[in-house]
């Protein structure tokens, strides 16, 4: 029973990283109906910018914190950065932008590459005690990866549903057309949400930094389980992305205890192929996003 | 009718072309230094791989990312055969060639169903699920091992296994290749998937049932994806499932999009292009995985028609220009 509570523990600890990169998918895709790819890479770029930033010999939490956002603000300008001058001409053709997006994934990598080569960095946490609550144990840096992720959402949840920016965010993503016509600049909307959603993955890099390694090969994986993520959460829902991306953790932290990790990565693709066969909008009520059209 | 008769003629006139450049590529390689023959070898390989992602791109409008992933049922199948019960050359390629088509259809199946996006996204994490099963699945795929293929090459008992017979092998299955698009893209299916790609509602009102259509379109896709990979895993000697990844996806959609997703020569084009630009330039492999990400957005976002549409830009740019000199030319160019 304590070894199940662990698991589940543990699993919530990975299933953070998922939302925070799901979350970015889902916000982008919603407003442009553009799956952005290059969101992984952008997550692992933004770990090895940290790993590169943070003294061996371990930062103070401020130290940490001050490193954490400007990564974050450095991640969402390359985010409005790449809006502009690539994703931008796509909006009319959203699956043109999926494309872009594949072969930025693909500079991405090189750089990380180029800079970082292939072998796993590991980067000092700021915080290295371990904490006990009852029957689970967890470092103290995994729980401020979860409290800053819960942080996270609630502050993306009140300015989507309480702020004027938010409300304009929300109306673009349901009718772009519409909204331009009510008075929206739609453009800096689009770009405001590559911005949220970049500084989510930004974030998300530099806490991932801290808990495990990093290597050049994770922001593929971390992109095709995000995406998953987010479409079986119902494309652009924060409580579906939420649910399903701490979900993902738990059950893999399951699958792999008990039958095996490489398997456990296979999990949330035979899951989505349920979901899309079964009820392909998803999960949860998510928002209604740009028709689509090959 | 008339319409027709010129599409006829222009495919006609792309295989003409197709087969004229392979020949200018063979007659460049086999004249050049030997290394090129391997590089050359890969080329023709990827060129068979993206010939049926160009009838299912290019001809359906299905921008499928399960190519990478049916290449690889198609090479484990050929390593499988081959390494454990020694199966001939020949049969190795045809058993790739049909478990890949099958792939296709399964992987068609589920896919369809997802539209625009979903589509792309489902295709994709195709590929990836493929990749984990072929890295898990042990006795068929030798797992994190790999495969490696020890058995000679022999093409009705004559051994191809130098570089040299091996990249004219390939050269003649390219060209077969060619041919066997040509002739599906002019038979009924073939104009029926165009159908599709062009207006699908308007087809389904007039009778046409896409679905079997679109399924039997993953399948001959899958069918070329298999052949490639057999092939690959014969080239190679020796593969794992980490060749099946991202790199090579995002090489194939290169591939086609550069050189020109709807014509059958813009394969030809992009397969020479990615493949030998990076050898000429002397690229470290990581540096080549960002050229090519570079040159994909570069033919999405300027070049959609890819490398072999430029002639006609230009051509209807200098039409442009002279009609604009001469007002008298602009109606009649109309007419």
């Amino acid at each position: 029973m304590d070894y199940i509570a662990q698991q589940v523990a543990n699993g919530l600890v990975n299933g953070t990283i998922y939302v925070l990169i799901a979350l970015g998918i889902a916000m982008i895709f919603a407003l442009t109906g553009i799956v952005n790819f290059a969101h992984g890479e952008l997550l692992v770029l933004a770990a090895y910018v940290t790993h590169a930033l943070i003294p061996q010999a371990g930062p103070t939490l401020w130290l940490f914190a001050l490193i954490a956002i400007g990564v974050a603000l450095a991640a969402a300008t390359v985010g409005v950065v790449t809006e502009r001058a690539l994703f931008h001409s796509t909006l009319d053709k959203p699956i043109r932008g999926f494309v872009v997006s594949i072969g930025l994934i693909g500079i991405l990598h090189a750089v990380i590459i180029l800079g970082w080569g292939y072998d796993p960095k590991t980067t000092p946490a700021p915080l290295t005690e371990v904490v006990e609550m009852g029957p689970v144990i967890l470092t103290e840096q995994a729980l401020l990866t979860i409290l800053v992720t819960a942080v996270l959402v609630g502050v993306l949840f009140w300015f989507l549903g309480s702020t004027k920016a938010g409300r304009a965010l929300h109306a673009t993503a349901e009718n772009r057309e519409m909204a331009g016509l009510v008075g929206i600049n739609t453009n800096v909307i689009i770009a405001l949400g590559f911005a949220i959603g970049s500084l989510f993955a930004g974030l998300g890099g530099a806490l991932f930094a801290t808990l495990y390694p990093v290597t050049p090969i994770l922001g593929g994986q971390f992109v095709f389980k995000a995406t998953a993520v987010a479409i079986i959460g119902g494309l652009g829902s924060i409580p579906g992305t939420v649910v399903v991306g701490l979900g993902l953790g738990v059950a893999e932290a399951f699958t792999s205890t008990y039958i095996s990790s490489s398997w456990s990565n296979a999990l949330i693709f035979v899951l989505m192929a349920i979901v899309v066969l079964i009820r392909p909008t998803g999960l949860f009520k998510g928002m209604k996003g740009p028709d689509i059209h090959a | 009718m008339r319409e027709s008769q010129n599409a006829q003629r222009t495919s006609t006139r792309e295989l003409v072309t197709t087969i004229g450049l392979l020949g200018l590529f063979l007659l460049a390689i086999i004249n050049g230094p030997a290394r090129l023959e391997s590089l050359g070898t890969l080329a023709l390989i990827y060129i068979v791989c993206a010939f049926g992602l160009h009838l299912l791109y290019g001809s359906t409008g299905l921008l499928s990312m399960a190519q990478v992933g049916l290449m690889s049922s198609g090479a484990f199948t050929a390593g499988y055969l081959s390494f454990v019960h020694s199966a001939p050359f020949l049969a190795c390629l045809a058993a790739g060639t049909v478990v890949a088509a099958l792939g296709g259809a399964v992987v068609a199946l589920p896919s369809l169903r997802a539209h625009g996006h979903y589509f792309l996204i489902v295709t994709f994490l195709f590929t990836v699920l493929i990749q984990v099963v072929a890295t898990n699945w042990t006795w068929f795929t030798g797992g994190v091992y790999g495969r490696s293929i020890v058995e000679p090459v022999l093409l009705f008992g004559f051994e191809i296994d130098l570089p040299r017979n091996r990249f004219l092998f390939l050269f003649a299955v390219a060209c077969g290749s060619a041919v066997v698009v040509f002739l599906i893209r002019r038979s009924t299916f073939g104009q029926l998937l165009v159908a599709i790609r062009e207006n699908e509602q308007l087809g389904t009102s007039l009778g046409l049932r896409s679905f079997p259509l679109k399924v039997a379109a993953f399948a001959v896709a899958g069918a070329f994806a298999g052949l490639a990979g057999a092939l690959y895993a014969f080239h190679l000697r020796y593969i794992l499932s980490d060749n099946f990844g991202l790199d090579l996806a995002l090489l194939i959609v290169t591939v086609l999009l550069i050189g020109g997703a709807r014509r059958l020569e813009g394969p030809v084009i992009g397969a020479f292009l990615v493949v030998f630009l990076p050898d000429f330039l002397h690229f470290d492999p990581a540096v080549n995985t960002g050229v090519n990400g570079a040159l994909l957005i570069v033919a999405v976002l300027a070049l959609p028609g890819g490398l072999v549409s430029i002639p006609t830009l230009v051509s209807t740019r200098v039409q442009a220009r002279r009609a604009r000199r001469d007002p008298a030319l602009e109606g009649a160019s109309d007419a």
